[in-house]
């Protein structure tokens, strides 16, 4: 592959991909300015990568997912560029009552359960490929689902 | 309630959630640390200022990002790599190193193939120029360092950069008070010089 069809193949997909990535993001560790320092970050993942990966938007999703689950560990310090940050928790003015709910309920569920539920409903990806991004086997999906969803609606009647 | 209406109230409220944020894009405040002079920032940020002068230099990508480009920086997207482990995230600088503490106002790289007279006509011009208070000449060995200490824990970057593609660089520091026209104009003075790659001034310099 010759340098300037790279640069237009790798410009196309992140124009594809780069702002659901951070809303996927922002659900998952609950900050836009962490979801978007995070995805940036794993693009520039993939762009070192490009020529390698076989499935850019896998991989990329593959290190979003593990990217939140780092920082949901480690619940880090993270540099937001000076800018406001918009929080999950935060976010009651404009949004209905049950989804402000719905997101800081998000936030109290363990990653895999968490990551499960907004990559199933909101990212609307199969169990398979929500396996695939979390790095588990797809079998332990269904079940954390189930149980983040019992959670969920046992707070949200 | 049965679970699929729990369910749709529930990709209701995911939806509205994410439709909350607008994300920001590579232009704004992704591209800014590229024009942040090397140390301004968090680690990862000075990672990405010197590997966006890698992809200047090295010429592995010079494209197009996406939209307007407000702030008349070059765009190129940053390069750097994930560690082998799996994950891109790095932690702020506590700001150790030879090169962390300096914090310039724009910063000239040379080409890998300059001549050493070329940083000589340089270094000349600057002496002779008020509105420049210091400068400092990092030599290709320096830089290389530099890019060594910040890639630390990424050695797929060190496999792949050798100390041979990475040029020298003068880092410049303006009077205190000079405005940000007249660090522009005093860029634009050594762009396309011999030997001269890129300058690249701090994007928030002035504000």
């Amino acid at each position: 592959m010759n340098r300037p069809e790279f640069g237009a193949e790798f410009s196309a997909f992140y124009g594809r991909e780069h702002a659901e990535q951070v809303r996927r993001a922002f659900l998952l560790v609950g900050s836009q300015g962490v979801a978007e320092e995070l995805v940036h970050d794993a693009f520039v993942g993939v762009l070192t990568r490009w020529a390698e990966i076989a499935e850019p938007g896998a991989y990329l999703n593959r290190s979003v997912v593990h990217a939140c689950r780092r920082h949901s560990r480690r619940r880090a310090v993270v540099d937001v560029g000076g800018h406001r940050d918009v929080r999950l928790s935060e976010i009651a003015v404009e949004s209905p009552e049950e989804a402000v709910a719905v997101g800081q309920l998000l936030l109290s569920l363990p990653f895999r359960q968490r990551a499960s539920i907004v990559l199933r409903f909101y990212a609307h990806m199969t169990e398979a490929e929500i396996a695939d991004g979390l790095g588990c086997r797809p079998g332990t999906i269904g079940p954390a689902i189930h149980r983040g969803l019992k959670k969920l609606r046992k707070e949200i009647t | 309630m049965t679970g699929t209406a729990f369910e749709s109230r529930l990709e209701a409220a995911l939806e509205e959630l994410a439709a909350s944020i607008s994300p920001r894009s590579s232009v704004g405040d992704v591209l800014r640390p590229l024009a942040a002079p090397i140390g301004a920032g968090p680690r990862s940020r000075r990672r990405l200022i010197v590997a966006a002068a890698l992809v200047i230099i090295v010429g592995a990508v010079a494209f197009v990002m996406f939209r307007a480009n407000p702030g008349g920086v070059e765009t190129v997207p940053p390069v750097g790599v994930q560690d082998e482990a799996g994950f891109p995230f790095t932690e702020p600088s506590t700001g150790q190193g030879a090169l962390a503490s300096f914090a310039g106002d724009l910063a000239i790289w040379m080409d890998p193939t300059a001549a050493d007279a070329d940083r000589s006509t340089i270094e000349a011009e600057l002496a002779t120029i008020e509105l420049v208070a210091s400068w400092q000449y990092y030599d290709r060995d320096e830089v290389y360092a530099e890019f060594v200490e910040l890639f630390a824990d990424t050695p797929e970057m060190l496999a792949v950069v050798t100390a041979d593609v990475l040029p020298a660089r003068l880092d410049l520091t303006v009077v205190e008070g000079t405005s940000r026209d007249l660090v522009d104009e005093l860029a634009s003075r050594f762009v396309g010089r011999p030997g001269v790659r890129d300058v690249i001034v701090r994007l928030d310099y002035g504000q």
